[in-house]
């Protein structure tokens, strides 16, 4: 179910009015956010769901079992939680991708025809409820948490549907006491979630499903454009991304706000980062968060000298990178934040480089760096992961976008960047609070209808849905 | 964005109500002013017929008026066949048949095209049992096309009995999402999308037009998926059938204001597979025939019964002409019904061979 159809809005729609309007004790409550999730989740799928609600029950059961074990029991229970969601995930998602890494190796063996490909459907959200239960069952082995004794707040943890099918990633310290203190309505949370549906609609409609015209039809066909539309492609994928994305998460911190519960924030103006370092701690910053508490800082992070702390970078952006899909190229993307992250992280940068006249030069570096490895991470195979990148940096002929067209796509684009500018030097919400609220109402309504308006025909799921 | 919120629920609450006002008249005001859009926003297929009609200035010309299954006629065959038996004197045949055409899309078509100065010299429309009931079926495709708020609460009861009272109500009520490609045409005068690339060389459509296969669909053969679906749709259709509505009071209006400007009509049974006519059968046929007949007495108008006048094969499912269908059939469309009507009875009429 998708945050911008019809099916959404009812189902938010009704779950709204009962939570606020009928329904007066957060148990009550809480049983219907739940119910209400297992209807968005069984929408697309009505047996998958099955697979959500028995990690739920497994990790909710191991949880409290490693509360109560101590020494090498509740370290062999932390291994049997994290592995059988790791398994289902690495089942789900990457037996395809291993069968045909490793169907060389087969073929060497005796093995004849292609690799055999197995029929599995993804189940929607598996990458980031995994990750949501890893941090839980290891936070309580960590003894930063206590193990949750009520199942269906567990359920809902994992389940609430506004994060459940792509994040935020939220963390079980967090969360659980939100859900066991009792919610007043507060209208001023409703607009505000209101205003945050809003315009993660008008970044999702508006503008990553125009973007995507542009940048579909060069990524599918790589060597028959030139490199102006290359360019122009690979920095409509950069925004398309972010506001694809971002936009989804805002309509989902929006929407839980507007039902009394907060979301973790998940992007700053990522594309105002001045390094890599602080691209990562401005984009998809749940996910960068887990991968810094759960993997980075476990496998020792800076703590055990240089060599360690860029094998540490290295093996962290890769995996994340994996965790974003089943291929190769997905490695590759991770592998080229790792690498910038370390190199970033072994220059001495001298003084001057910090002088805040150079700080444009640093966000268009690193934009630009963000932009490359946006292209292995998009294109559908490494051949045209190198056309393209050879069209971006070889002049070469080819077909090209009409003027029109290039000037449209310039004036998105410079729509972007002026939000970005606005938001940085301008304190927006202290403006908004000065404007008369029929000015405020009315800008409200004039970005939903400009939203429906341009929403396009093949405009639809999320991309990071399949992840 | 912030999620602190902020300390004034009253203003909060004008906020979301001068919010939700805004939308809800915006929606409105959109619908209204679609209401009274030039006709090719909202219903380009009528109106390339109705601008066709109208181009013919004093030119005698006929106009067909029917559903997908009358614009499987091959009208360049027809022109042809008519040539060949009036010579000079042949009309000039306006295709105005548009997909979900019953009497009521005619209706409207005919009463566009008077508006515009154009006067058929003939006017042939298909019917048959399903474009007469009640409720009628295309009533929702009326709705998106050319029904305006008044017609909307006219036909209501019509509407929520055909099951498309939510379809209606997303329609007049969310109208920048329903209709928004019509308004960024209508705005823009181009269709979107905007951001186009030039497609890559094997992604370029194959040059020239696309003809569909031909399915022989015999009345011994096994039926094939589309006929069984479209038959299942066309059952669903005339369960429950009756005669009335909307559909009907488009028929009888058309009838009476061609009688009232002297203008011709004919009413043509069009032509269905064997499968289908067999649905006909019984009740449906007999209600069917008590509402025409009378109607037929007291107009004076011709049916011509062409239901069974084109075998299984040339069929591409259940009711719609195959291209070699339109081609037969269209022959004898022009040969049986148009032109001994623009020339005189008596004419020696030449059937088309089957191909």
């Amino acid at each position: 179910m998708l945050f911008h159809t019809s099916a959404y809005f009812w189902l938010f729609a009704i779950t709204f009015v009962l939570h606020w309007g009928v329904l007066r004790s957060q148990r009550q409550r809480t049983v219907l956010l739940l119910v209400s999730s297992l209807v968005f989740y069984a929408h697309w799928n009505p047996l998958l769901v099955l697979l959500v609600v028995a990690t739920a029950v497994y990790d909710y059961v191991l949880g409290k079992r490693i509360e109560e074990a101590e020494g090498s029991r509740r370290r062999a229970l932390l291994v049997a939680a994290i592995a059988v969601p790791l398994g289902l995930l690495a089942f789900f998602k990457y037996t395809n991708f291993l069968i045909g890494t490793s169907w060389p190796l087969a073929r060497a063996l005796g093995a004849e025809g292609g690799p055999p490909i197995l029929d599995i459907v993804l189940p929607l959200g598996i990458s980031f409820y995994t990750f949501e239960t890893i941090a839980y069952v290891t936070d309580v082995y960590r003894r930063r948490i206590p193990a949750e004794r009520n199942p269906l707040d567990y359920a809902l943890f994992l389940l609430f549907f506004p994060h459940l099918i792509a994040g935020p990633i939220i963390r079980p310290g967090r969360f659980f006491p939100q859900i066991r203190s009792t919610h007043r309505l507060s209208w001023s949370r409703i607009e505000t979630g209101a205003r945050l549906f809003l315009l993660g609609l008008f970044k999702k409609a508006v503008i990553a499903d125009q973007l995507a015209q542009i940048v579909d039809p060069v990524f599918a066909a790589p060597e028959a454009y030139g490199s102006s539309a290359v360019w122009a492609a690979a920095l409509c994928y950069a925004v398309q991304i972010y506001c694809d994305f971002s936009g989804y998460s805002d309509m989902a911190i929006g929407s839980a706000f507007a039902l009394g519960l907060k979301l973790p924030v998940n992007f700053r103006m990522p594309y105002f980062a001045s390094s890599p370092a602080d691209f990562w701690r401005r984009w998809h910053i749940s996910l960068s968060t887990w991968l810094r508490d759960y993997l980075y800082i476990p496998l020792g992070g800076n703590r055990r000298g240089r060599a360690a702390t860029y094998r540490n970078l290295m093996i962290t952006m890769l995996l994340g990178g994996l965790w974003h899909g089943a291929a190769w190229t997905f490695v590759a993307w991770g592998a080229w934040h790792g690498l910038l992250l370390a190199v970033h992280r072994a220059i001495p940068w001298p003084a001057w480089t910090g002088a805040r006249v150079l700080h444009p030069l640093k966000v268009a570096a690193t934009f630009l760096l963000v932009t490359i490895g946006w292209v292995p991470f998009r294109a559908q195979s490494f051949e045209d992961a190198a056309t393209l990148l050879e069209r971006m940096f070889v002049p070469t002929v080819g077909l090209v976008l009409e003027p029109p067209v290039a000037a449209l796509v310039a004036a998105i684009l410079a729509l972007v960047l002026a939000a970005h500018l606005l938001a940085t030097f301008v304190d927006l919400p202290r403006l908004a609070r000065r404007l008369p609220a029929p000015l405020m109402g009315g800008a409200l309504a004039a970005g939903l209808l400009l939203a429906q308006l341009l929403t396009p025909d093949a405009g639809g799921a999320f991309i990071y849905f399949q992840f | 964005m912030p999620l602190r919120p902020r300390p004034d629920p009253a203003r909060a609450v004008r906020i979301l109500v001068w919010g939700a006002a805004l939308i809800l008249l915006g929606q409105l005001a959109v619908g209204f002013a679609l209401d009274r859009a030039p006709m090719w926003v909202r219903f380009p297929q009528g109106e390339k017929a109705v601008s066709a009609a109208a181009r013919q200035g004093e030119r005698p010309f006929v106009a067909i008026f029917g559903s997908s299954r009358f614009r499987n006629l091959d009208v360049p065959a027809m022109a042809t066949a008519l040539d060949e038996d009036l010579g000079g004197t042949a009309p000039v045949l306006v295709q105005a048949a548009v997909m979900a055409g019953d009497p009521v899309a005619a209706r409207f078509l005919f009463d566009g095209m008077r508006e515009r100065g154009a006067r058929p010299a003939l006017v042939v429309l298909e019917l048959s049992p399903e474009t007469l009931s009640a409720p009628a079926h295309w009533i929702g495709d009326h709705v998106t096309r050319f029904f305006t708020a008044g017609d909307v609460v006219e036909h209501l009861g019509e509407i929520r009995a055909r099951g498309q009272l939510e379809a209606t109500l997303a329609k007049r009520i969310n109208t920048t999402s329903f209709y928004r490609f019509e308004l960024l045409r209508w705005i823009t005068e181009e269709r979107p999308p905007y951001l186009r690339v030039p497609p890559a060389p094997e992604a370029r459509p194959a040059a020239g037009r696309t003809v569909p296969s031909l399915r022989l669909v015999s009345s011994g053969a096994a039926m094939d998926a589309k006929t069984s679906s479209g038959l299942r749709r066309v059952r669903k259709w005339l369960a429950d059938y009756e005669i009335g509505g909307v559909a009907s009071e488009a028929l009888e209006a058309l009838i009476q204001r061609c009688a009232s400007e002297d203008i011709p009509l004919v009413l043509v049974g069009v032509p269905v597979g064997s499968w289908q006519r067999e649905l006909y059968e019984g009740a449906v046929e007999e209600r069917f025939q008590a509402f025409l007949g009378p109607l037929l007495e007291r107009s004076g108008v011709a049916f011509v019964d062409h239901r069974a006048r084109v075998p299984d094969d040339l069929f591409e499912d259940n009711h719609h002409l195959s291209p070699e269908g339109g081609r037969y059939y269209g022959e004898i469309l022009a040969r049986e019904v148009i032109a001994p009507r623009d020339v005189g009875a008596g004419r020696e009429v030449v059937l088309a061979r089957r191909p």
